[in-house]
């Protein structure tokens, strides 16, 4: 017998974290972390019962995350516009100087390529598991990665990282 | 920069989570607001529908002006005004969409073909929300199938579906069977396309109660061809004619039949199988084209057997009415 997926509340209290760290590096914002993450949960939350009997639960909140970060960044009132600097990092850590200058190096990125680099290097997910994340097929993962490492070597922000 | 060396200024930068996103309350509790609210919506709706549809045949027995309800919710850009499609006399020009992620807005633009013989109509509402699932959908659409195409005749058509761009332009791509769409590079059906669009219509329609602000109750018998996500149980009707197959007089259904027809259509259910064991009648029977609260223009036809049913945008389902075409024409 299968084992039932995890309570919507099991999965929140263990995976929060993790996906707010995902959302942050996509929006590079705290606070626009945490809306994006609460939203995508909340999409979630009314339908649960089918994706917990799923058993892909994490692919499907995570996919719904990144959906709900592309349709933000479609939406006029989002007011997001490309920028060589990301929005007040909002924490603080070890290291702020390396923390700017990647999300920096990250902001000057295409979103699809900043979502695939995100996933890929951040998530670990495989560039299969990237590909059914995002809706798009390995191929364009893999033209992606290349073009995001590319963008990433030549840029000035970390040209000097070990 | 090595893929190395990625993942290790990534994981060196990023941050602690605060505890409040592992914390499933407040996302719970926003989530059964939203639900109530949505509820409150759902019920409102309801009693400007019965409005509606008293308000919608007093005009059509009166001068046939439009019927007044809700303006869409402020959640979404309004469906509407959005995306609205060029005039019929501007030719199409495009017919490829190079970035999916570009898309804002899309809209079904319904053109027949110079011959004239088939007028479609096509939803009233642009799918303006979560234009981010429709994307993963039309990237996960199987490429067109130029086998299959050549072995069927295609009814013409000259719709589109309108993608507007986040730099504000448009492009139109085709929308009907048979008929290739460049998206991405890749090549696809413009009906699996229109297939995309209207599914994710029908979750924003069920996600946001809006209503169409002007719906138009006038219907004329020439509009033939429907496409669109209405289905019953979801759309209302608010207004009805009754068009016969060889010409003749249209007739209007008045406030009792179409509340009928409302009433039975609000209760039709899917089914699989299609069971029509009366002979075919010696004369075509008429048709009913009936407007939704949304502004479609739904068609319901009539079987050998007299009954009403309708065959809705999923080719494998239809709905049978619990009435027969001659409770709605007294016959």
């Amino acid at each position: 017998m299968d084992r039932p997926g995890p309570t919507f509340e099991e999965f929140v209290a263990s995976r929060g974290r993790d996906l707010w760290r995902t959302a942050w590096l996509l929006t590079g914002d705290a606070h626009k972390a945490e809306d994006l993450v609460q939203t995508a949960l909340m999409k979630c939350w009314g339908r649960w019962s089918s994706i917990a009997n799923d058993g892909a639960v994490e692919a499907y909140v995570r996919r719904t995350m990144l959906n709900t970060y592309t349709d933000w960044w479609r939406r006029k009132w989002n007011a997001e516009r490309p920028t060589e600097t990301m929005p007040d990092v909002g924490v603080v850590g070890p290291d702020p100087g390396l923390r700017q200058d990647t999300l920096a190096a990250l902001a000057a990125l295409p979103r699809g390529q900043r979502a695939v680099l995100v996933l890929r290097f951040y998530d670990d997910l495989t560039e299969a598991q990237t590909a059914e994340v995002l809706g798009i097929s390995v191929g364009t993962v893999k033209s992606q990665t290349s073009r995001a490492l590319s963008a990433l070597r030549s840029s000035p922000m970390l040209q000097e990282q070990p | 920069m090595t893929e190395e060396q990625v993942r290790d200024v990534l994981a060196r930068v990023v941050p602690d989570a605060p505890d409040s996103v592992a914390d499933p309350t407040p996302v719970v509790r926003a989530a059964r607001r939203q639900r109530r609210a949505r509820a409150v919506g759902v019920a409102g709706l309801a009693a400007v529908l019965v409005a509606g549809t008293v308000l919608g045949v007093q005009s059509l027995r009166t001068d046939e002006k439009d019927l007044v309800a809700d303006p869409p919710s402020s959640g979404i850009p309004d469906p509407y005004a959005t995306a609205e499609c060029p005039p019929t006399s501007q030719p199409w020009v495009s017919t490829s969409v190079e970035d999916l992620d570009q898309v804002t807005a899309v809209r079904y633009c319904a053109r027949g073909t110079d011959a004239g013989f088939f007028i479609p109509d096509g939803p009233p509402d642009a799918l303006v929300s979560d234009l981010g699932s429709f994307t993963s959908l039309v990237r996960s659409l199987d490429p067109a199938d130029p086998a299959r195409c050549a072995a069927v005749d295609v009814i013409p058509s000259d719709s589109r579906l309108l993608l507007q761009l986040a730099d504000g332009t448009s492009v139109a791509v085709a929308a009907g069977i048979c008929q290739d769409v460049d998206a991405e590079g890749r090549t696809l059906d413009g009906n699996d396309l229109t297939r995309a669009f209207l599914s994710q219509l029908r979750i924003q329609r069920d996600e946001h109660p809006y209503t169409s602000p002007g719906a138009d109750t006038s219907i004329d018998c020439v509009l033939d061809g429907t496409v669109g996500p209405a289905v019953p149980g979801h759309e209302r009707l608010v207004a009805a004619v009754l068009c016969p197959a060889n010409g003749g007089a249209v007739t209007i259904l008045d406030e009792t039949r179409l509340s009928d027809l409302a009433g039975a259509w609000a209760k039709a259910h899917a089914q699989q199988e299609w069971n029509d064991p009366c002979p075919s009648p010696a004369q075509a029977p008429p048709y009913v084209l009936a407007r939704t609260d949304r502004g479609d223009l739904v068609r319901l036809d009539v079987g050998n057997c007299e009954d009403v049913f309708f065959l809705g945008d999923d080719p494998a389902a239809w709905y049978r009415l619990e009435l027969t075409i001659g409770d709605l024409t007294g016959g």
